[in-house]
């Protein structure tokens, strides 16, 4: 099968200004991912999912192992042009409108100014942001940020799009919408990370699934494979956490 | 790769001249060059030369200031508002991200040093006019012809328009194309003021030259031998700028602050060979040869900042 992302013993260890190592982030993670997979990389927070994302993308070096993205390494330009990214939060210029960020993440991607204008007025219409596209995106809402940058990881038409924690902070409404567009564009052939700690979505939307935990791969599997709800899967395998003592703390 | 760095070179320069830290510095240099001309209590009788002096000094020390803020919030924000994780997953190696975030500091510090400077060539060339408006008034006294005696008052109401229009007429210009064509309201009054200004330099030489005549060669001269003298203190512009880059690209705000503080410190001796009113208040004018030694002798400084910078840029986490 032609995998697009290959982990092997994926480390990294951050450290202070002195060099000495504050925290063991990912120890040894490894995972391929197919095209044309939904790929869920899920864990608790703090288990080192956006860590390990952001060395796929080539923003952290890795202490130990190797990543290949498309058979290249992530820092490789080829590799770049070919991919979309959806960080955690929505990173976007205050002072730009929706249009103009869509036309500066557009020119990051190499696209010709009217590619550029038709791209960004389809995928404006397509997060529903038609009407605000001359708003500069400082002042818009936690959702329409959300459906901007979302926008703007797809204007290159990327073939392989991460999306690190697509609905987090999301009504229900924006993330039922998010979740449709992820399936709609799975079916058309894109190949999707997405990292969450919301396993209603994963479910909703993976085909296959790595979980991780304390910056270990605790197990990979298939959705349909687990034999009961992901919930309950991810329960057995990672821990059902301590309990709080409440009541002493009340008295 | 020509798109992709001038989009984010582009978006450099808007996102500086939009900032308030633009208005203030701009808007507080022009004040205090437009007013100059009007305090006659400090001038000890070279209104002109205190004009050039404030002005050049303004161009220097407000230059430096914001060449160096506006790099370090440009790359701080970047970085601490995560949108450099954005950036550095597309297609454009680091290297020349951090360049085309260069230039784009470049762009907004001509806006900067153009607007500033022009303001300075018109007070100079106002307040060198005071004499010539004087004679005028003798002449006229002399003269039976009474119709021209309320000539220099007109002259002087005309030089405070003008002075006064650099400063208000780029507010009422950005509110319109705000109100009417939704342009950003910061961005126009950048522009506005950089075109009124450099316009006011061509527009005051023109009456100066229909009301003195031949006498105005005098203030021809004078704005001719600002120029290289402005030009001049551009290379510590650039150079600062680079600095702050570069170091913004490892280190937080005031660490970088303070480490263009010290540099300022050890690099007052030198700025003696790029301050040159003195030489234009005896009526010498920098030789252009000059200033290009200078701009030589600037850039292999501006190199090894940028490129340091550029390295900083290449092994950095984006966390």
């Amino acid at each position: 099968m032609d995998n697009i992302i290959e982990l092997n013993s994926l480390r990294k260890t951050f450290r202070d200004f002195w060099l000495r190592p504050t925290v063991e982030a990912v120890r040894g993670v490894d995972f391929s991912v197919a095209r044309g997979e939904v790929f869920g990389l899920l864990g608790p927070n703090g288990s080192g999912k956006s860590t390990t994302i952001k060395m796929l993308l080539g923003l952290l070096k890795p202490d130990g192992g190797s990543v290949r993205l498309f058979g290249l390494p992530p820092t490789s330009l080829a590799a770049r042009k070919r991919l979309g990214y959806l960080p955690e939060l929505s990173y976007l210029h205050p002072f730009l409108t929706a249009r103009e960020t869509l036309s500066y993440y557009g020119g990051l991607c190499g696209l010709d100014s009217r590619t550029v204008k038709e791209r960004s007025a389809q995928l404006l219409e397509m997060v529903g942001l038609q009407d605000v596209a001359g708003r500069s995106v400082g002042g818009f809402s936690k959702g329409m940020a959300r459906r901007v940058a979302l926008a703007s990881a797809l204007i290159g038409k990327p073939e392989l799009l991460v999306l690190d924690e697509p609905t987090s902070g999301l009504d229900p409404v924006s993330t039922n919408e998010v979740k449709t567009l992820v399936k709609a564009l799975a079916k058309g052939g894109m190949t999707i990370l997405m990292t969450s700690h919301l396993l209603a979505d994963a479910e909703d939307v993976c085909t296959r699934f790595c979980i991780l935990n304390r910056g270990e791969k605790v197990t990979e599997g298939e959705m349909g494979k687990i034999g009961q709800s992901l919930s309950e899967f991810f329960l057995a395998k990672v821990g059902e956490g301590r309990a709080f003592d409440v009541a002493e703390f009340l008295k | 790769m020509r798109g992709r760095f001038s989009a984010i070179t582009k978006a450099t320069a808007l996102e500086i001249v939009s900032e308030p830290l633009f208005f203030l510095l701009t808007l507080s240099a022009a004040s205090i060059l437009t007013f100059t001309s009007y305090l006659h209590i400090h001038q000890f009788g070279e209104a002109s030369r205190m004009a050039r002096d404030i002005g050049l000094s303004s161009l220097l020390v407000f230059g430096i200031v914001y060449a160096v803020f506006s790099s370090i919030r440009t790359m701080r924000r970047e970085i601490e508002s995560g949108t450099l994780q954005m950036a550095l997953v597309s297609p454009i190696s680091r290297e020349a991200f951090f360049l085309a975030k260069a230039l784009g500091v470049l762009l907004s510090l001509l806006v900067f040093f153009l607007t500033v400077f022009s303001t300075s060539v018109i007070t100079a060339v106002g307040a060198e006019a005071s004499p010539l408006v004087a004679e005028l008034h003798v002449n006229c006294a002399e003269a039976s012809d009474c119709c021209n005696a309320s000539l220099p008052g007109t002259l002087w109401s005309i030089s405070l328009a003008f002075d006064v229009a650099v400063i208000i007429v780029p507010f009422a210009v950005a509110a319109v194309m705000n109100r009417f064509f939704a342009f950003r309201f910061a961005l126009s009054v950048a522009f506005a003021q950089l075109i009124v200004a450099v316009a006011g330099v061509f527009a005051n030489m023109a009456i100066s030259s229909h009301v003195f005549g031949g006498k105005a060669e005098v203030l021809f001269s004078l704005a001719l031998r600002m120029i290289p003298a402005g030009l001049l203190l551009f290379c510590p512009m650039l150079a600062f700028a680079a600095f702050a880059l570069a170091l913004a690209v490892k280190f937080k705000d005031n660490a970088v602050a303070l480490a263009s503080l010290v540099l300022f410190a050890a690099a007052l001796p030198i700025f003696g060979n790029y301050y040159l009113s003195h030489a234009l208040a005896k009526g010498g004018s920098v030789p252009y040869s000059y200033v290009a030694s200078a701009f030589i002798a600037a850039v292999p400084f501006i190199a090894a900042f940028l490129f340091a910078g550029a390295l900083f840029m290449r092994d950095r986490d984006v966390t």
